[in-house]
């Protein structure tokens, strides 16, 4: 399974720096700065499909829903065994590139669920076991 | 049981919740460390960071080291974390029967000894002389020290980086 992520600007291969730290490293995934110079988008989609093989999941994960980086991306959905989730966050792509083999739709559906609530206001609430506690259970 | 004592400054950070603890297959994490146990925010804020599916405790030193020393820990598999070198030293004195020392990040955060730098060892270690010296004294004690930040990392021995 490949991970693809795009974004306007540096944003993907930020996310990229930011897996290195947190996984060690991430050979699974790719990242494409769009509009940073005159190369062209859709090439380096083109590009990428084409050094994939055919048999092999891509999960696509795009900077904003609606905006022209995810519009570029739509256009590979056709290819079979091929998501798009768009508006990735850290939690979102740390999860996907956590698992080895290909991915459901229904688990893809429990990771970007997961990954919503890693969105949210901190509250400080959570409270340190006591010993007993600690010793108990498993 | 004790699986593993690591040396990481951040103590409970994105590379324990993710990585290790689902790595070593932990059900425990003890965090020993005298400002954190005293420190509400610190606390809560190192417990956020923690993974829901196990339980954490976060005590002073001395604490800390009843709990590892008491038999009922036995049949859990406790990730130990500490943040300084000392403290690590302090463990090995303390409590019997600890194989493995991993060293993770160490020497960004901790505070500086006046303006001095330290020297860099490894892209996540940096150590003053006087921290070299108890690096050497938990070698002493005939534990298997590595340098290890992530489950993926070579494991390095501290004795070859030193």
């Amino acid at each position: 399974m490949k991970i693809l992520v795009a974004s306007h600007g540096t944003f993907a291969s930020g996310i990229k720096s930011s897996l290195n730290i947190l996984l060690g490293k991430s050979d699974n995934v790719t990242v494409i700065d769009a509009y940073l110079d005159q190369d062209n988008l859709d090439e380096k989609l083109e590009a990428y499909f084409q050094s994939i093989p055919e048999t092999e999941q891509v999960i696509m994960l795009s900077d904003l829903y609606g905006g022209s980086v995810n519009q570029n991306m739509c256009l590979h959905l056709s290819r079979p065994n091929t998501f798009l989730v768009a508006g990735v966050n850290l939690a979102l792509v740390l999860e996907i590139a956590l698992k080895t083999e290909p991915l459901g739709r229904e688990q893809l559906e429990a990771i970007v669920k997961d990954s919503r609530e890693a969105l949210r206001i901190v509250e400080i609430s959570t409270k340190s076991v006591d010993e007993d506690d600690f010793f108990g259970g498993s | 049981m004790v699986k593993l004592l690591r040396l990481d400054e951040r103590l409970i950070h994105g590379q324990i919740a993710i990585k290790w603890s689902r790595n070593l297959g932990v059900n425990r994490i003890l965090v020993l460390n005298d400002e954190a146990a005293k420190n509400d925010l610190i606390k809560k804020s190192l417990l956020m960071a923690a993974p829901q599916t196990l339980k954490v405790a976060i005590t002073s030193m001395d604490e800390g080291i009843d709990m590892l020393n008491d038999p009922r820990g036995e049949s859990l598999s406790i990730l130990v974390l500490v943040k300084t070198p000392q403290d690590v030293l302090e463990i090995l004195q303390r409590v019997a029967g600890i194989k493995t020392v991993n060293i993770g990040n160490y020497g960004r955060v901790a505070s500086r000894i006046g303006m001095d730098p330290r020297k860099t060892y490894r892209s996540n270690l940096y150590l003053y002389d006087s921290e070299v010296s108890i690096l050497k004294q938990i070698l002493e004690t005939g534990v298997d020290c590595v340098y290890q930040t992530t489950p993926e990392d070579k494991p390095e021995s501290i004795n070859k980086i030193i």
